[in-house]
């Protein structure tokens, strides 16, 4: 299966500093890769690394391109789409608009009527709260409605930055239940950062490992969650 | 070679550029950079500036090159330099009267001025600078003192020296009181406030006419008698200033260091922090808006009585600015600053004022600008930073050193304040 | 009464440009959390590039747009070339910078234009005499700085509310991190709410400029009446801050005539009353939302 992210020896600092010391990790063409880890370790880092949001150094290369010098904006343009941790909500803004911004880089007015009604079909909940301001809806909501705005630019590989932060269990059910279907039915690669190993295990067919800036272990979900080392200290058995 | 070695400016990268300049000023003296169109005229000027700036520096490289023997005897000796350094400073005013015919564009009347300048502007840098308070008012206070000492002259015949007194009290009060308010006022909205306090001190002064004089203003001309030097105003009077100023310094440094300057620092750095550590945040800002209002309300009593004229249109709103913008290039968070801010402010317009009426606002502007890109805590900051950086490159071939790049990473009297805990009450 | 109403009628209109320029202070402010003590000065050499056009024989309703349009650009410039290098820096490096712009534009103008006021004319079609309505007189002028102000509040909610481009202004000044990782280019929508705020702020100044005199100060005093309203309406509002000027336009007209104390000299101590009145009372204004202060 070819890949359609490939980063070389990925190094990034905030400022002086740095944060991640050259890793080493690819996204299958439609899988599910996690991306484990303490707090620290240089997950979230990682993806705005890949999304040139921080200070980056070594070789990225999406769909077989190298992406050295591209912007946010571009690299949201090409497909390359994240889901930040805290969900982003644009607060003040109605969930419809909120949905809008996550066109925000498309320009074919029509195929954005048309997804609008597609993601409405994945998430209910929002096609009822179209119209209201989306800093009041719930946690789980509006993770719903982040990933929905991320969906709504047409995403090849999505980032997610925790998505179960912070939600109680059987919502966070039901977004991974959501994120599998979207992986099966449109083919959207993921990335995926969690600190809930067990069910990024679940989800992913291919995981790493990361300790303090780099990849400590790494391997297929099931060798992962066979792993000793893993299981005493993210699965906690 | 050491002395190369420590003008290796990878985070000093601007005195390169401050030499090109300079040599630019040099060779003003065989290319007339007049005949270009349009700025011409603004190269000498800023050149000149850039020139000057640039000797300091090399001359505070040199000296840590020359002064290592010293200095490497530890911070004792550090020390005691730095008194020699304050020491060189007031000489340099005390003798003024011997060589400032020698200084270009400078007069005995000129340098009393630049000096209440600097009193104000120390007040602003303790208020501003290690209080965070941004204030586009001093310019009120100034004129507050500056009509302390003329209604006191017309309405009561009142010697000036006791104005001299009663200003800094008044102005003192109103700052402190002025204080109230801002303490609700958080970074730009206090920048507004204090501003339009500032606009609002000329129409006030006119419409008090039966006190003020209106536009007309209180003419003290030849009136204000001194005990000494009847025959020489200007010596008399810059001596005054000097020494007021020397005891204005003395004053501020202490309180920087001391516990109400720690506190200061802890509040503009992490107000909440600062709180719940025990400091009494209101109290402490209104002292620093207090203080700030004293040293421009002395300073201002002291300009009436040096100009022996008073009226509205000396304190517009520009005054307040020009506080400010001394203050910010002279260096926020410092004192000694305020040496430099005085006497930018004094000689800059000066200097500029034949090229056109505006110049001197517009080359403020720019100077303004660039300093804030390049220097945000001022020329005294640079210095300092020079010094330190200078310090450390003359460090590195200390024998058996594996580490060939000391990076230090240089704050300006920015030390991390730790609150002691152990006052309770308002410490 | 009738005087009561003249001095309204007067006084709205004064404060429609006091509205205009708060609308810019707020624009930035919005999106920046910038005060931008330059704006009244930007929008003071607007005008007098406005009387160069009409001084070399331009139209006025050429000589208008063009100016417009050369004031949207310079906003862009100023905010890219000297804002976006300090947009993080502390509060104080921010104010001292736009103070620098203050400075700027003053000193510039007064080195090319000189300080002798220069006539300024009414719009061509605007006729100077007034209609008299019972025993109140209506100038013409006023009807037009009102319905300027309309007409440019509609387009403004036209642009924000109704336009991708709008909601991408909006969403970059509210949320910039969450902007950015949806594609939108929230340097650049920075920049284009700098180009719109001194293109409303150039209209301020082109409005007012046959009211007052043109000279390198006028603005300045309208800035600060500005700040006021921009305060007494909330910063973070642009309705607010219309409403808000029309409101200080009013309070100085009748506070000017009717306390005897402040007459037409100590107007400005009204400006002056109201800023500190409001941000003791009611900090983030009459429409500002209040924002919870986090540590």
């Amino acid at each position: 299966m070819s890949a359609i992210l490939e980063a070389t020896n990925l190094r990034a600092a905030y400022g002086e500093r740095p944060v991640i010391f050259g890793i080493d990790l690819a996204v299958p063409e439609h899988g599910i890769v996690a991306l484990l880890g303490a707090n620290g370790a240089g997950k979230t880092t990682t993806l705005r690394a890949l999304l040139a949001e921080v200070r980056t150094w070594g070789d990225i290369r999406y769909q077989g391109v190298s992406i050295a010098g591209k912007s946010t904006q571009d690299l949201v343009r090409m497909g390359m789409v994240m889901v930040p941790e805290g969900r982003g909500t644009f607060t003040d803004f109605t969930v419809e608009e909120n949905l809008l911004l996550g066109a925000y880089s498309r320009r074919d007015k029509d195929g954005i009527r048309r997804d609008l009604d597609r993601v409405y079909g994945y998430f209910p909940v929002l096609a009822q709260r179209r119209k209201q301001r989306a800093g009041s809806m719930s946690g789980g909501e509006q993770q719903m409605l982040a990933i929905a705005r991320a969906l709504m630019s047409r995403p090849k590989l999505l980032l997610l930055d925790e998505p179960s932060l912070g939600l109680a269990p059987l919502i966070v059910q039901e977004i991974f239940a959501i994120l599998t279907t979207i992986n099966r039915e449109e083919g959207v690669s993921m990335l995926l950062v969690e600190q809930d190993a067990v069910r990024a295990l679940n989800v992913a067919s291919y995981a790493y490992l990361l300790e303090t800036g780099r990849v400590a272990l790494e391997g297929t979900a099931e060798q992962l969650a066979a792993s000793d080392d893993v299981r005493r200290a993210y699965l906690g058995y | 070679m050491e002395l190369l070695r420590s003008l290796d400016y990878r985070r000093n990268w601007f005195l390169p550029l401050l030499v090109v300049a300079g040599l630019v000023w040099l060779s003003a003296r065989w290319v007339d950079y007049g005949a270009i169109p349009a700025v011409g005229d603004l190269i000498e000027p800023f050149a000149g500036m850039a020139a000057l700036l640039s000797i300091l520096a090399i001359a505070t490289v040199v000296a840590a090159y020359l002064l290592r023997p010293v200095l490497d005897r530890g911070p004792q000796a550090e020390r005691a330099l730095r008194w020699v350094g304050y020491g060189l400073i007031v000489a340099f005013f005390a003798f003024m009267p011997l060589y400032v015919e020698l200084i270009p564009h400078a007069s005995m009347l000129k340098m009393t001025v630049a000096i209440q300048f600097m009193i104000v502007i120390v007040g602003l840098n303790l208020l501003t600078g290690f209080g965070g308070q941004i204030s586009l008012g001093q310019g009120a206070f100034f004129a507050i003192g500056g009509y302390t000492l003329a209604i006191g002259f017309r309405e009561w015949d009142l010697p000036w020296g006791w104005s001299l007194l009663i200003a800094p009290l008044i102005a003192g009060v109103l700052g402190f009181l002025i204080g109230i308010p801002a303490l609700r006022f958080k970074g730009p909205y206090l920048a507004l406030a204090t501003l339009s306090l500032a606009v609002t001190i000329t129409p006030l002064a006119k419409k008090f006419e039966e006190f003020t004089g209106g536009v007309q203003g209180v003419v003290m001309f030849g009136k204000l008698g001194v005990p000494f030097w009847q025959d020489n105003l200007d010596r008399f009077f810059y001596y005054t200033t000097a020494l007021i100023a020397l005891l204005v310094f003395i004053l501020a440094a202490n309180l920087r260091r001391g516990r109400f300057g720690r506190a200061l620092v802890a509040i503009r750095d992490n107000e909440v922090a600062a709180s719940a550590m025990g400091v009494n945040v209101a109290l402490y800002k209104m002292t620093a808006f207090g203080i700030a209002g004293a040293f421009a309300g002395l300073a201002g009593a002291l300009n009436g009585v040096v100009i022996q004229f008073v009226s509205p249109d000396q304190y517009s709103v520009l005054l307040s600015i020009r506080f400010l913008v001394g203050a910010v290039i002279g260096g926020i968070a410092t004192i000694n600053g305020a040496i430099i801010g005085g006497l930018f402010q004094q000689f800059v317009p000066d200097v500029t004022v034949s090229i056109n009426k505006s110049a001197p606002d517009a080359i403020q502007a720019i100077i303004l600008i660039v300093v804030m890109y390049t220097m945000r805590y001022g020329v005294a900051g640079f210095l300092q930073e020079t010094w330190r950086y200078a310090r450390s490159g003359l460090r590195l071939r200390k024998p058996g050193a594996g580490v060939t790049v000391v990076e230090t990473v240089v704050v300006v009297e920015e030390e991390v304040v730790i609150v002691r805990q152990d006052g309770g009450g308002a410490g | 009464m009738t005087e009561f109403i003249q001095l309204v009628l007067a006084g709205t209109a004064n404060g429609c440009i006091y509205g205009l320029l708060a609308l810019a202070l707020v624009l930035i402010y919005r999106s920046t959390h910038i005060i931008n003590f330059g704006q009244g000065e930007m929008a003071m050499f607007s005008t007098y590039i406005c009387w160069s056009f009409l001084n070399a024989g331009m139209g006025y309703w050429l000589a208008v747009p063009l100016t417009l349009i050369l004031a949207f650009a310079a906003g862009i410039a100023v905010q890219r070339v000297l804002i976006r290098p300090v947009q993080n820096a502390p509060e104080l490096t921010i104010v001292i910078v736009t103070l620098g712009l203050y400075l700027f534009f003053n000193s510039l103008a007064l080195w090319i234009y000189s300080g002798v006021p220069k006539p300024f004319p009414l719009p061509t079609g605007i006729r100077q005499a007034s209609w008299q309505v019972g025993d109140i007189f209506i100038i013409p002028y006023h009807l037009f700085i009102f319905a300027v102000l309309i007409t440019l509040m509609a387009a403004l909610y036209l642009l924000f509310q109704r336009t991708k481009l709008g909601l991408g202004l909006r969403a970059a000044a509210a949320q910039p991190a969450s902007s950015r990782l949806v594609g939108i280019n929230v340097n650049w929508m920075l920049a284009l709410g700098w180009g719109i705020a001194a293109a409303a702020g150039a209209i301020a100044g082109i409005l007012s400029a046959p009211v007052v005199q043109l000279e390198p100060n006028f603005m300045a005093t309208i800035l600060i009446f500005s700040f006021a309203s921009a305060t007494l309406g909330g910063f973070d509002s642009p309705p607010g801050a219309v409403v808000g000027g029309i409101a200080i336009g009013n309070i100085v007209a009748l506070g000017g005539r009717y306390i005897e104390f402040i007459g037409t000299q100590l107007d400005i101590v009204l400006a002056l009353v109201v800023i500190v009145t409001v941000l003791l009372i009611r900090p983030a204004g009459l429409f500002g939302r209040q924002v919870v202060q986090r540590v």
